[in-house]
């Protein structure tokens, strides 16, 4: 293959946005072309320098509170005509509690026939509290890059020990440790970061097999993957790439 | 009647504040990520922060029509939008000429030295990495933050940007390319001195 073909290719493989055979094609014609093994290690070293040193600006606190009050205020006066409208509704048709008391049937059976199950109802649950854990500034409760620092920290609040390892070499680096609450239980909380993106993993021990064994789920933007070993729940959450984050499960398992 | 519309009142209200709710839930998450793409679009904080609430004001109204598929994508796209229309309106596409010129000097430089194995890659100071992303042209700037730093595929930038794939990866590489000379005129103006 031409090298024009593969300047039009590297891109793609810089990306990982190839299809195998092409991902063979580049491979092969950068073994034996200088020229395009340069280039290829010449963009790969741009590409982490873009990664690693580029700023991600961040929002402010009164951001944030500046956009609650925005939406607010939009409840606020939306309600305004909206009530003028209803009473002349009223007005005009007696039957509106009739319609109002089906309205509330409708709602209750759908909320019944929408009832979760536990693993749905768990799921919702563990994004929600990875949710929480960044906005608040209580991301961890220990904060440390030391898995010797961080198991111990669980020891006495927690009956079971959970395991900490460290993937700092796969460029998953340990951020800390937190105590949560899920399933009406005390969890242990493992804080990993890969590049911008928080991973929180939930460990505690599995004993009512009420859970399958393994699955994955995409919440609100948020990657779940969920496994058992050594007798243990783990439940990973992240904004991560379905990609990274399946690489990261097979790290911990 | 009253009783009637106290009931409806309060399922109103109730409604209300659990739209607020799952608006929350869903967009809050996302702020740093929306902040981050109308800072880099708008190079300037105050109007990143006057982008984000109006696009957070557009979102909770179009929010019923919110599928619930990608949040992040969502809101991206939105904000996305809303910063082209602000930079509009404050006239700032006239100030892209200024970057076109640079542009050109970086395509120039390129022709210079084609060979890559010249670059010289010094140790980069984060601030000369970030100016030279500022001065790229919007469009080539979008994806790069897009892809780099929201690690977005190009399918989903695609959709934001509303733009081909292939424009996509087109794009990519022009902002590379013009981000390498760029440094590497750094490099040389450096090891010159």
């Amino acid at each position: 293959m031409k090298c024009e073909m593969i300047s039009k290719l590297i891109q793609g493989y810089l990306d990982d946005e190839l299809d195998i055979p092409s991902i063979i094609n580049v491979e092969s014609h950068v073994e034996t072309c200088e020229h395009c093994r340069k280039e290829l290690q010449d963009l790969t070293r741009l590409r982490a320098e873009i990664r690693n040193k580029m700023s991600y600006h961040k929002a402010s606190d009164s951001l944030q509170i500046r956009l609650q009050q925005a939406i607010g205020n939009i409840e606020n006066k939306k309600k305004k005509p909206h009530w003028i409208q209803t009473i002349f509704t009223i007005k005009r048709t007696p039957s509106l509690a009739i319609t109002i008391g089906l309205l509330f049937l409708a709602i209750n059976l759908s909320l019944l026939l929408s009832l979760p199950s536990k693993q749905d109802s768990l799921s919702d649950e563990v994004v929600s509290s990875h949710i929480r854990s960044l906005l608040t500034d209580h991301l961890t409760d220990i904060d440390s890059s030391d898995r010797h620092t961080v198991k111990p920290w669980f020891n006495g609040k927690l009956n079971f020990a959970p395991q900490v390892i460290d993937l700092t070499s796969q460029g998953y680096l340990l951020v800390g440790g937190r105590l949560d609450y899920l399933d009406s239980r005390a969890v242990t909380a493992l804080i990993y970061r890969r590049r911008q993106h928080l991973i929180n993993v939930f460990i505690w021990p599995e004993n009512t097999h009420e859970f399958q064994a393994e699955f994955n789920r995409t919440l609100n933007g948020y990657n779940l993957t969920t496994f058992i070993s050594k007798g243990m729940n783990y439940w990973i959450v992240s904004d991560l790439n379905t990609k990274e984050l399946m690489e990261f499960k097979r790290l911990l398992q | 009647m009253g009783s009637i519309n106290r009931k409806a009142q309060m399922a109103d209200s109730l409604i209300n504040q659990d739209k607020i709710k799952r608006f929350n839930q869903i967009a809050l998450p996302h702020l740093n990520a929306v902040f981050n793409l109308a800072k880099w679009l708008t190079r300037n904080t105050q109007d990143a922060e006057d982008v984000v609430q109006e696009s957070f004001v557009k979102a909770f109204y179009y929010f019923d029509s919110f599928k619930g598929e990608d949040g992040r994508a969502w809101l991206l796209a939105i904000v996305r939008n809303t910063s082209y229309t602000h930079l509009q309106m404050k006239c700032d596409f006239q100030m892209e000429p200024f970057d076109e010129k640079i542009h050109l000097q970086f395509a120039n430089s390129s022709q210079l030295s084609p060979n890559p194995e010249e670059l010289v890659f010094r140790e980069i100071d984060c601030r000369l990495i970030d100016a030279a992303i500022e001065t790229l042209p919007i469009e080539f700037r979008e994806v790069l933050i897009l892809r780099e730093l929201e690690d977005l595929s190009y399918k989903e930038i695609a959709e934001i940007v509303g733009v081909p794939t292939g424009t996509v990866m087109s794009r990519l590489s022009r902002a590379r390319g013009l981000l390498r000379n760029h440094l590497r005129s750094y490099s040389n103006s450096e090891s010159t001195q």
